[in-house]
């Protein structure tokens, strides 16, 4: 079995993923916006505090931290894939799929992790110049920088991996975009994406942590900020963790539903 | 026409948009409790930061929940009854306005009640239920809140058509008009408080966003005549701008040389 | 109302567009940003008609050619460049609300019946919004079902076929009794038997309401069937303005006869006529009428040979306008 077809796969969604620049790039003029705002409110709220330091951040820090969790917010996690597969399913054109030479699940990881990554870094240069230009450069060394990018490569692809996740639940439920709803306020709120866990009650932190959301989010943007090897470590295993978890049930899922359809002809 | 005739109209739109929801009953339900759902998720996060921090440039949790009840009240009533104020955009760029201008029936109006959207009813509940929980038990309270959110409804609506209208002059995909106005409900969703000096300026005069949800808390927190005052000429300003630029663009769609559309 | 009144009078009406000219590459972005060079396209180059009440006129005309900009002026959608047009006694893009309320308008390719809804749904809407009052609406819809058949009134527009869709569609821009209907191809996709329906009706209501009715179409049998007079408009210039007899007379020069004999012709002398084509028992025939008349080739026939039957076929509509287009 090759696997390069999978690398063309990628490359080809990622030329098709510059047609739609315009989409990208207003996506990004968003999040940039909202930065913005965020800016204006926690500047009020460390002056209002009159500290330097809350819960571990500075401002520079809190807002480089949001800048990150943004930016991977904004890969779209590969939310149009999604719905294109329950698309699929739904219209019955998943039989054609089934008698491609190629697995359905990693056809389409390869071809939206590709655009993710594209948006994630857009997203970044433009909200990060902004913030360069509001509260200065973050305090980070070029040594962290990789194994930071790893982390949130792994989020990124986290992030996929439980929206495919759902996308294959569509062989059995009819309307799958309240769970789709329903995971995406859970990686804003108990993923840290709007603001860090740290600065939750602690019940509510102990909650978070355990589940897989914190781990698109918080824990990458967290480790961009105050990096640690061995919060890398612990991270990285948990997210390979959880990625293979939702991976294989993926799969599974989709094997089960993929004769479903074979056996009761769509 | 008349005052009667117009109100017929109007309510026989509100009928065939129910009636076509209706269609797909469990969907409709699901959208309105989603957005009811997706406004309480906002409550949550306010709360969790409140948790943490008492006040923030004076704003305090109660000062929150009144800005939410104005946005979802307003949101919700438009996009329930004039459910196209946000795709203004996107009726120009697909070549619907012809269907409308073809039509015995005032052109801005018509496009704008011409469609519904259910799930607004599921934002207008949340801030109806949020006002009730945090207004002050007054007749006055009451009345001016009433007041202040159909005004701030009217301000939203004037952003959408000004907004959407921008497309006879630059034409574009719809992104960034789509852009701009979640842009301005996203500023609206955070506390007026943050934004000082030149910015509050701003987003006073040149982009009418304080209207939306900023001055309404302050005028509950105050009661301030003055600010009443500015409210309601911030609301008819908003209106004729809306107004006008429709107007001229449309001129501009009817003789013909929309460079950039393609229609 | 008056059998001949002129209720749409069109004079030197023209429309030029003023159209963006872009280089290719980037540097003709960057120069077409800065110095945006603009080149007028003539859309409807000076055309003046008239229209009485009463008439079925089929506008037609190759694609691009200025019908649909003709149209929109008329209706009052866009404005021109300079010229006059007067309907119903207003000027369309002045009058547009006006104007509105006495014409209807069936656009094959948009729809106005809402989709997830039955027709009744749209009717009732409709009444509203040209303020018809409610009996004369319940008169008025209760004829008009009849008259088309539309059993399936309860029924979503999303289930019913497209012929069923395009009669209830013909019905809602009648119901509001307007004065002119523009259908601007109104049978297409449509099966022969459904064509013919739609036909019909128009052709009734034509006569007993004095509807006028201005048709684009590219079928030419919707044009044969129902036109009594065409425009033919090409490059934005009007170059036909007459009856379809006037057309027909005008640009059929020839005619097809195909005879059946009962005996195998021997010979066939005829000036002015060949034979396009024989078999032992047919043969067809092409007659030049500028040289002889019909008349004469089917006494020659009828005298010297022993015919079971003549057809004479006229070119098709379809074969005239290409004729003209070509001009």
């Amino acid at each position: 079995m090759s696997y390069s077809k999978y690398f063309f796969i990628a490359k080809i969604e990622i030329l098709s993923a510059f047609a739609y620049y315009i989409n990208i790039l207003s996506s990004s003029v968003f999040i940039t916006f909202l930065l913005f705002i965020f800016y204006n409110l926690w500047k009020a709220v460390y002056l209002a505090s009159a500290v330097t330091s809350i819960s571990g951040f500075t401002l520079v820090g809190l807002l480089w931290y949001l800048t990150l969790s943004e930016s991977i917010w904004n890969s779209g996690s590969g939310r149009t894939a999604v719905i294109k597969i329950s698309d699929d399913v739904k219209s019955g054109n998943i039989a054609y799929y089934l008698n491609k030479p190629y697995n359905f699940v990693v056809y389409h990881f390869s071809s939206t992790t590709g655009t993710a990554i594209i948006r994630s870094v857009i997203t970044f240069a433009f909200a990060g110049t902004l913030i360069y230009f509001l509260v200065g450069p973050l305090k980070i060394t070029l040594f962290e920088i990789p194994f930071v990018l790893l982390s949130v490569l792994l989020a990124i692809i986290l992030a996929i991996s439980m929206n495919f996740l759902i996308g294959v639940t569509a062989f059995w439920i009819e309307d799958i975009s309240a769970f789709r709803w329903i995971q995406d306020k859970l990686i804003f709120v108990l993923g840290g994406m709007l603001i860090p866990l740290s600065f939750f009650p602690l019940f509510l932190q102990k909650i978070a942590l355990v589940l897989p959301f914190s781990y698109v989010a918080y824990a990458p943007a967290y480790m961009f900020v105050n990096f640690s090897v061995s919060f890398f470590v612990e991270t990285v295993l948990i997210q390979i963790l959880w990625i293979t978890l939702f991976v294989a049930g993926a799969s599974l899922l989709y094997n089960l539903g993929a004769k479903r359809v074979s056996i009761n002809g769509g | 026409m008349g005052v009667k005739g117009f109100i017929e109209f109007i309510v026989a739109y509100m009928k065939v948009n129910i009636q076509a929801a209706m269609e797909y009953r469990s969907s409709f339900i699901i959208r309105a409790v989603g957005m009811f759902l997706n406004d309480a998720v906002w409550i949550i996060f306010w709360a969790i930061i409140f948790l943490k921090f008492q006040s923030i440039n004076g704003w305090s949790f109660n000062e929150i929940l009144l800005l939410f009840s104005f946005i979802t009240t307003g949101f919700g009533f438009a996009t329930f009854f004039f459910g196209n104020w946000q795709k203004i955009a996107d009726v120009i760029i697909n070549g619907k306005l012809d269907y409308y201008l073809t039509l015995p029936k005032p052109i801005l109006a018509h496009l704008l009640v011409s469609r519904s959207e259910i799930s607004g009813l599921g934002d207008f509940a949340f801030g109806v239920i949020l006002a009730l929980f945090v207004l002050p038990h007054t007749l006055y309270a009451v009345g001016l809140y009433i007041l202040l959110t159909i005004m701030s409804m009217i301000i939203l609506v004037s952003v959408g058509v000004a907004i959407g209208s921008l497309t006879f002059f630059i034409g574009g995909t719809g992104d960034l008009q789509d852009t701009i106005i979640n842009s301005v409900i996203a500023i609206s969703t955070y506390p007026f408080s943050i934004f000082e000096g030149y910015l509050r300026i701003i987003l006073l005069t040149a982009v009418p966003i304080g209207f939306l949800t900023g001055i309404p808390v302050e005028i509950l927190q105050s009661f301030n005549p003055t600010l009443i005052f500015y409210m309601v000429i911030a609301t008819i300003a908003a209106v004729i701008a809306a107004i006008t630029i429709f107007k001229i663009g449309l001129r501009r769609y009817e003789s013909g040389n929309l460079i950039n559309v393609q229609v | 109302m008056a059998k001949n009144e002129t209720i749409i009078r069109v004079e030197n009406l023209r429309k030029v567009f003023a159209t963006k000219q872009k280089k290719s590459g980037l540097s003709g972005s960057m120069h077409s940003l800065l110095k945006p060079k603009t080149i007028d396209s003539v859309a409807v180059d000076n055309i003046s008609f008239e229209v009485n009440r009463g008439e079925i006129l089929g506008f037609l005309g190759p694609n691009g050619a200025g019908k649909s900009t003709t149209i929109k002026m008329l209706v009052g959608i866009l404005f021109p460049t300079s010229g006059q047009a007067d309907v119903l006694g207003y000027t369309p893009w002045k009058q547009r609300q006006k104007l509105a309320m006495k014409i209807g308008s069936v656009f094959g390719q948009k729809p106005q019946l809402w989709y997830h809804l039955p027709p009744i749904d749209t009717f009732n809407l409709m009444s509203k919004i040209y303020e018809m009052d409610e009996k004369e609406y319940k008169k008025r819809l209760n004829y008009l079902v009849d008259r088309f058949e539309i059993d399936y009134l309860n029924t979503p527009v999303r289930r019913l076929s497209l012929g069923q869709r395009m009669r209830a569609e013909v019905v809602a821009s009648l119901l509001h009794k307007p004065e002119i209907i523009f259908l601007d191809e109104p049978t297409i996709g449509l099966d022969i038997i459904a064509k013919q329906k739609i036909r019909d009706l128009i052709l009734e209501l034509n006569k007993k309401e004095n509807v006028t009715v201005f048709l684009t179409s590219h079928d030419m049998d919707d044009v044969e069937k129902l036109c009594n007079r065409i425009i033919v408009i090409n490059h934005g210039k009007m170059v036909f303005n007459n009856t379809l007899s006037k057309l027909k007379s005008t640009y059929v020069t020839s005619k097809n006869v195909e005879v059946k004999f009962e005996k195998s012709p021997k010979k066939f002398t005829f000036s002015g006529a060949r034979v396009l084509k024989r078999s032992s028992y047919d043969m067809t025939i092409h007659l030049d009428q500028k040289k002889r008349d019909i008349k004469d080739l089917v006494d020659y026939l009828t005298s010297n040979f022993e015919v079971l039957d003549i057809n004479i076929a006229d070119p098709t509509v379809e074969e005239i306008i290409a004729k003209i287009y070509k001009k």
